[in-house]
């Protein structure tokens, strides 16, 4: 009870009680900044049981509850226990040393020099038709990348179909048909699931390394022509 | 009394008092509080947490020109009811088992 008394701030209000509404304003002040409503429902509960326990039992519900902020804490506790893992955790995977910040920069790197090395080459005092041309051919060579990576990717798609249509034949006419032909056919299986490795060591490689590595080279030569403009 | 309830214990009272008849806070409170040595304050939280579960939902009543908020037990609660109340017995089981002295 004491400590209930004890809460209220200046001499005049240490002398009378607690009320009922001071005790809830307490508790949503001490609730503030959770979710709206969470902190609702909290009140909500709150007030539905000092209404339970009827007008003239207010300050045994209060002695009952304990002190305001103890009760908000018990409250906060909770919310806390919960929210932490839908919305912190993912910040929290942001920031972790398995993914530095470098590497995120990485991935953003080669689309924006490839923008900034055409805007350079544009804004560069060299003869225009110089200048388209160069864009040309580093567009060229950017489109036969990037076509490199979907043929890659039809390789994969058609060795996967030749997986499962050869296993197939394999299976149906395994001992009907010469031993030859069954060799064969585990030959192209065997060829196609070769193709499929490389197919996709290939598009990693061209992804991860290839084309960033080409649009850092091609930013490299874009400040040196720059130098020596200067 | 010496024994402290929560967690699970405080889960399992709270499903069990709820499974025989609709209940509101108060009388909830007042209903374990009469058998139990827990505080006004813990219920609220136990309650938020299994309604959050889906343990529990609530429906509002009108009650003298305001709102009284049930908590009936679900699907749900009622199976975890059962799979704590075997836990539950097992806990007990082994605490007398130790009691007594016995050495299995």
């Amino acid at each position: 009870m004491v400590s209930i008394y004890r809460e209220c701030g200046n001499d005049f209000e240490r002398r009378k009680p607690m009320t009922r509404t001071e005790y809830i304003q307490r508790v949503e002040l001490e609730l503030g900044g959770f979710n709206e409503a969470d902190k609702r429902e909290a009140i909500e509960y709150l007030n539905e049981y000092f209404d339970e326990a009827g007008v003239d039992k207010e300050q045994e519900v209060i002695a009952e509850l304990g002190p305001a902020d103890k009760y908000a804490r018990i409250i906060k506790a909770d919310l806390i226990a919960e929210t932490k893992p839908l919305e912190e955790i993912p910040e929290i995977r942001k920031n972790t040393y398995s993914n530095p910040p470098e590497r995120i920069q990485d991935k953003q790197s080669p689309w924006k020099t490839i923008g900034i090395v055409l805007l350079g080459i544009c804004a560069l005092p060299v003869a225009l038709p110089l200048a388209f041309a160069a864009i040309m051919v580093i567009l060229a060579i950017f489109i036969v990348l990037i076509a490199l990576v979907f043929s890659l990717a039809m390789v994969f798609l058609c060795c996967v179909l030749a997986i499962f249509l050869f296993g197939f034949r394999l299976i149906t006419t395994l001992g009907q048909v010469d031993f030859g032909i069954s060799l064969f056919f585990i030959g192209v299986i065997l060829l196609s699931a070769g193709l499929i490795i490389l197919s996709v060591l290939g598009i990693r490689w061209l992804i991860k390394k290839g084309i960033p590595d080409f649009s850092r080279w091609c930013s490299r030569i874009y400040k040196k022509l720059r130098k020596k403009e200067n | 009394m010496a024994f402290q309830y929560s967690g699970a214990v405080l889960d399992l009272c709270v499903l069990a008092i709820v499974e025989k008849e609709d209940t509101y806070g108060y009388k909830l409170t007042h209903q374990i509080k009469d058998k139990l040595n827990i505080s006004e304050s813990t219920l609220y939280p136990v309650l938020r947490r299994l309604t959050k579960d889906n343990y529990l939902k609530t429906y509002d009543q009108p009650f003298e020109g305001r709102n009284r908020r049930y908590y009936s037990i679900t699907l749900e609660g009622k199976l975890h009811m059962k799979e704590l109340k075997q836990e539950w017995s097992a806990y007990i089981e082994n605490v007398e088992t130790i009691l007594k002295g016995e050495s299995r």
